[in-house]
């Protein structure tokens, strides 16, 4: 019972300190500026996108799966497809005006899989939509702009002072969900992040380091 | 997850490497199990082409394989990740290339390679026709066609394709249809057979 109750505190006093990092406002220059650097990391045009996916999962748990994503920027659509090493196609699915799940085989086939991963997939490939709300610096100095998602939650992208770009998300309360990381030395020479990782925090806990494998440009 | 949730994947590597190991053509499936024991080792590199109906282009793959009887084998992907099965001496390992190099695999997957094993011990023996996975239709051609038996597992596999060399104990091809939309079409090259091979390829990764 003690147990319970401190958990539930624990809880109750992880809700009450969720709340956005403070932005200091930049005054003069455009504050928004350094970010465009970052857009950089969000493929443009239509794209067939190949990844070798190591996964660290709860219980330690690691895998090591492949991620195909076709995606067209200006559509703001993609389809993703998990692979074995060996070419088994463990889930297809895609978001155009809508998800449509293709196929999805155990243990990708639990409720919530596929809209989470497109969750992810968005984050990791596509601008955030919209202007940003605010831009200025964190209270480390980082530069950053926040962006309101239409689900009621927020992305913060930032630059840090080490030229890594990270995607921000939180949800409705404000609490942080994901982090999507490139760092300034994996990119290729036209922006396309060599290696991408991504963190999930929150009720689902686990990290993706994707490493392209092949970028290739599709017709648009 | 129950390990035969997680056995598919791996499954498919057994029936790759299976059914390159039955060797040896005939007219019949006695014909294949006969010649199917005159095969003490083999040796190939591979090509494997993923084709799904959404690609612009196939994602191409390729490695090697090494067969010692009665059950060692390697069956290893060079490119574009690094990915290499062991089988010896009833131990069965996988490792793959991680950012921390070469990588055991632990737990729920490598139990599935346990599947593998079973599966290869069976169709080394050219037992073709009595896999409890597949029901097997031999073609002209020569071909032989593999139909899942459960309705579960076709949902995974709808059918495999093997297409058998001229040269007795050589496959040339395997393709296994997913759906309509996808396929793996795997080519095998330089087969060498009954060679000696250095047992260490089938303890070591390197």
């Amino acid at each position: 019972m003690k147990g319970r109750l401190f958990a539930l505190a624990a809880v109750l006093l992880f809700l009450s300190c969720a709340r956005l990092p403070a932005i200091v406002p930049v005054t003069g220059a455009d504050p928004c500026g350094p970010i465009e650097g970052c857009s950089r990391i969000f493929p443009t045009g239509k794209w067939q996108l190949l990844h070798s996916i190591e996964a660290d999962l709860p219980r330690g748990r690691r895998s090591v799966m492949m991620g195909l994503t076709v995606l067209s920027s200006r559509l703001r659509n993609n389809r993703s497809v998990i692979m074995s090493l060996e070419g088994f196609v463990m889930f297809d699915g895609e978001i155009n005006q809508g998800l449509k799940v293709h196929r999805a085989l155990p243990p990708f086939d639990s409720p919530g899989f596929a809209g989470g991963l497109m969750e992810d997939i968005r984050l990791i490939f596509f601008k955030p939509e919209g202007a940003a709300a605010e831009c200025g610096k964190l209270t480390d100095g980082s530069t950053v702009c926040r962006y309101k998602n239409p689900d009621g939650g927020f992305v913060d992208m930032v630059l840090r002072s080490t030229g890594t770009c990270e995607s921000r998300r939180y949800d409705r309360e404000q609490r942080p969900i994901r982090i999507v990381r490139v760092p300034a030395d994996a990119r290729t020479g036209d922006g396309m992040p060599q290696t991408v990782e991504l963190t999930a925090q929150g009720e689902q806990t686990y990290k993706l380091v994707m490493t392209l494998l092949e970028a290739v440009p599709l017709d648009p | 997850m129950t390990n035969a949730k997680i056995a598919y994947p791996s499954q498919t590597v057994a029936v790759l490497a299976a059914a390159w190991l039955l060797i040896g053509w005939g007219s019949s499936w006695q014909e294949l199990k006969s010649a199917a024991g005159s095969v003490t080792s083999l040796s190939a590199d591979f090509v494997q082409e993923k084709h799904m109906k959404i690609l612009a282009r196939p994602l191409v793959s390729s490695g090697v394989l090494y067969f010692q009887s009665p059950a060692s084998l390697r069956w290893e992907y060079r490119a574009p990740v690094r990915n290499i099965l062991l089988m010896h001496d009833n131990r069965t390992e996988r490792y793959v290339e991680t950012g921390s190099g070469l990588t055991k695999e632990t737990g729920a997957g490598l139990q599935a390679m346990q599947v593998v094993l079973e599966q290869i011990s069976q169709w080394l023996g050219g037992r073709f026709d009595e896999n409890p996975m597949f029901a097997a239709h031999l073609k002209p051609g020569p071909k032989i066609v593999l139909v899942p038996k459960e309705k579960a597992f076709s949902r995974m596999i709808h059918h495999i394709d093997l297409v058998l060399s001229e040269r007795p104990g050589i496959i040339d091809s395997v393709v296994i249809y997913e759906s309509e939309d996808s396929f793996t079409k795997l080519v095998f090259k330089n087969a060498v057979l009954n060679q000696p091979i250095d047992a260490a390829l089938f303890r070591k990764i390197s």
